[in-house]
């Protein structure tokens, strides 16, 4: 019998600021040309995992390891250069400035001679569909293609073995559509092994022969063909936050016409520093009570700047926003911030941005003290939304310690402390899991049944299948189509309903 | 042109080897630092000027971009004549050379391409690859700074927090802004590193380089250009009798 390619033998590690284990008495094997999906709750040490098979993890700097991991019989830190990995975030992945120097870089590190370097770079970039030339800045490059410069980075580096932790995450569905075609094209071609973490159960996992579930810190794990794995397991990994690949998601609520006006965006165009075309261009947008607006658009579409132009965060450079019946002649954008946020909440993708204290409580109570709120009052309201929002055991903890899910729990927690009228979100369901998605929706629609209007901002289709009223769709700053949501389906869609979308909106213009 | 917006001079300067700019830009600095007379400072100053069009850089687009350097040359003018008793003349020198040593370092970087630099500090200076490419990836970052700073005191607003009126309200919530910009520029950079080592950068094997750096007879006559506009402009001062030795007074 031959030796597995990779092996865990009572595998653990401990980061060093962390008092538990990432992962402890892990025992798993992954033999050559397996494709795995590697599945577990959040915070279950998927991510340690891939780190310490591509080597990342030595564990003198880090932590401590315990137990056997090996890569093809060696130690991973042995083994760098035939392993290969891509992360979510392009931006932080590329080294370089320029799209050839880039594929370059790692073919340098292993010494590879400079004429075999220009080769491979080519026929790397071509593999990917990238066909500028070698001298194109890398920031020029949209999401989708910065990720498929990171997979040409890695063709050319010819690992043996691919790890892809949640490499379309970050991407809106178009920028995701072109990776995964370029994984499925380079599937048919070689025979590499993969290990895959995804939390949505895109078409990739149809690469799939294999799962492995990591359960109890690693202490067992589930393997088996996807097939008999969500089959099998299905309960229990539902109950672990893991979505399934044939989840129907249903609509709950029906589809809301919304009551009053409450902010109106006339004419609005913005530019960014630096930048010579506008990032949003002459918008006209109303927003009212009791209803979700959903702003769709690619990466780079502006709808994060239109966002900001509605929380007042931003000054367009034309048009006017108006809350409706507010301070009447005072201009929107010089409210004071204490004022502000009690008419509109914004919670923006990266909840770390927003906090400002050490402790989960005194992240709530920051404000009503600010609007000088009765102490009494403050707490009672803290106590209640902390219960509400699954936090009050964490309430003396650090904001910047806690889980993905719960940051983003605490984040809307904080924006509703002083009971907005308006609450915008920026990609509130970006790398949550199935728990905190379903958590998440079910506290917006009560918000919205009792009166609040509710923005969110996104590309994930099935958070405005099931919970938008009113879709609006920016492409290049402008919007290029507005529908209520009964114009597509409620059931559970996949990544390439974006194009149906688009179809049913240009149709809808003519 | 550069994304990042930076002065950059395209033409027959930026193909020199980096290494060998450098080294004449230092050779230049250090040779006018030797005296403080005007006359030296002078002829380097008229040298430098005539060597523009000999590299075909044209004056206005220089002259746009360096007058940070002109403002500063001139305020020391006036702190001299203000709070010194020395001649017209020697503060005139002074001021002159503080622009004559300048201007070379900034044409250098302004012709270079940092991925060049690093290159041509690692293949000719035999600086670390480790440090040369670690800093220019980080360089690469640099933009991102300004926008995540923005963004950080929108999210301050946004959470009920703003600047008030006035400096003085203002100054605390600049400093805890700038405290979390640091800590995000940590992670960015924490990531980055992980990305750089998961392509093998810290794997202990002989690095090759994709871009081939070489000296030429180009460079050889730059840096010995370099060093006879610097003996010309002493041996100048010294004819002059205006020729002054710096460290000797001190």
């Amino acid at each position: 019998m031959s030796t597995p390619l990779i092996q865990a033998v009572d595998w653990g590690f401990r980061y060093f600021d962390r008092e538990k284990y990432a992962l402890r008495h892990l025992n798993l094997e992954i033999e050559k040309k397996d494709k795995v999906l590697l599945l577990g709750p959040s915070g279950s040490g998927k991510s340690t995992f891939l780190h310490a098979l591509a080597g990342l993890l030595s564990s003198n700097s880090l932590g401590t390891e315990e137990g056997r991991l090996l890569v093809n019989g060696d130690h991973p830190l042995n083994m760098q250069g035939n392993v290969g990995i891509v992360f979510q975030d392009p931006v932080t992945s590329l080294v370089m400035s320029r799209i050839g120097d880039e594929v370059a870089f790692g073919l340098e590190n292993v010494g590879i001679p400079k004429d075999v370097i220009w080769s491979r770079v080519n026929a790397a970039l071509a593999e990917v569909g990238l066909s500028y030339p070698l001298s194109q800045y890398t920031s020029a490059l949209s999401g989708g293609e910065q990720q498929r410069l990171v997979i040409a980075d890695l063709l050319a580096f010819m690992p043996g073995i691919w790890l892809l932790d949640e490499p379309t995450a970050n991407l809106d569905p178009l920028g995701a559509k072109s990776v995964i075609e370029t994984f499925f094209q380079l599937h048919e071609k070689t025979d590499t092994t993969v290990v895959l973490i995804e939390h949505r159960l895109t078409e990739l996992i149809k690469l799939v022969n294999k799962v492995i579930v990591l359960v109890d810190g690693g202490e067992s794990v589930l393997q088996g063909p996807p097939d008999e794995i969500f089959y099998k397991h299905g309960d229990f990994l539902k109950k672990s936050g893991i979505f399934l690949p044939d989840e129907i998601i249903e609509r709950k609520r029906p589809v809301s016409f919304g009551k009053d006006l409450c902010l109106q965006a006339s004419g609005v165009s913005a530019k960014h520093p630096g930048q010579s075309h506008l990032a949003v261009r002459d918008v006209s947008l109303e927003i009212k009570s009791q209803q979700v607006l959903a702003v769709m658009g690619a990466n780079g579409s502006g709808k994060t700047t239109l966002a900001l132009i509605l929380a007042s965060l931003l000054k367009p450079t034309q048009g006017r926003v108006e809350f409706i019946g507010v301070k009447n002649g005072e201009s929107y954008f010089s409210w004071r911030a204490k004022e502000l946020v009690q008419y509109v909440g914004m919670v923006f993708q990266e909840p770390e941005h927003q906090f400002l204290t050490s402790q989960v409580l005194k992240e709530l109570l920051i404000l009503p003290k600010r609007l000088k709120m009765k102490q009494e009052d403050a707490k009672q309201k803290a106590d209640e939304l902390l219960e509400r929002f699954k936090l009050a055991t964490l309430a003396h903890c650090n904001p910047f310690t806690l889980s993905g899910g719960e940051k983003r729990r605490l984040s809307v927690a904080a924006a509703l402390m002083a009971d907005p009228n308006v609450l915008i979100l920026d990609e509130p369901t970006f790398g949550q899991d199935a728990n905190t998605f379903y958590q998440l929706i079910s506290f917006l629609e009560e918000n919205v049944d009792a009166g609040q209007a509710v923005v969110v901002i996104t590309h994930d289709i099935e958070l405005t299948n099931i919970l938008a009223d009113r879709v609006v769709n920016l492409s290049q700053g402008s919007i290029v189509g507005e529908s209520y949501s009964d114009l597509f389906s409620s059931k559970r869609s996949d990544l390439f309903l974006a194009e149906n979308i688009n179809r049913k909106f240009s149709q809808g213009l003519h | 042109m550069a994304p990042s917006g930076l002065f950059f001079l395209e033409g027959k300067l930026s193909r020199y080897n980096p290494a060998a700019k450098l080294l004449a830009a230092l050779l230049i600095a250090l040779g006018l630092l030797v005296s403080d007379d005007i006359t030296s400072a002078l002829v380097a100053l008229t040298i430098e000027l005539i060597s523009l069009s000999v590299f075909a850089i044209p004056y206005k687009p220089v002259l746009r971009k360096t007058y940070p350097l002109f403002l500063a040359a001139v305020s020391v003018a006036i702190a001299n004549i203000v709070a010194s008793k020395a001649p017209a003349l020697v503060i005139a020198g002074i001021s002159l050379r503080l622009i004559a040593i300048s201007l070379p370092g900034i044409l250098l970087f302004s012709s270079t391409d940092p991925v060049d630099l690093a290159d041509s500090l690692v293949q000719q200076c035999h600086v670390s690859p480790r440090y040369a490419y670690a800093a220019l990836a980080s360089f690469r970052l640099l933009p991102l700074l300004s926008e995540e700073f923005s963004l950080i005191m929108r999210a301050r607003r946004s959470r009920g927090i703003d600047y008030g009126r006035g400096f003085i309200a203002k100054f605390p919530l600049f400093l805890t802004s700038v405290f979390a910009l640091f800590v995000s520029a940590i992670r960015k950079a924490t990531r980055l590193a992980l990305a750089m080592d998961a392509r093998a950068f810290n794997l202990k094997v002989a690095r090759t380089s994709a871009r081939e750096q070489a000296i030429q007879r180009r460079d050889i006559i730059l840096i010995l250009s370099a060093l006879t506009m610097v003996l010309v402009a002493n041996t100048a001062g010294i004819i002059a009798g205006t020729w002054h030795i710096v460290l000797l007074s001190i």
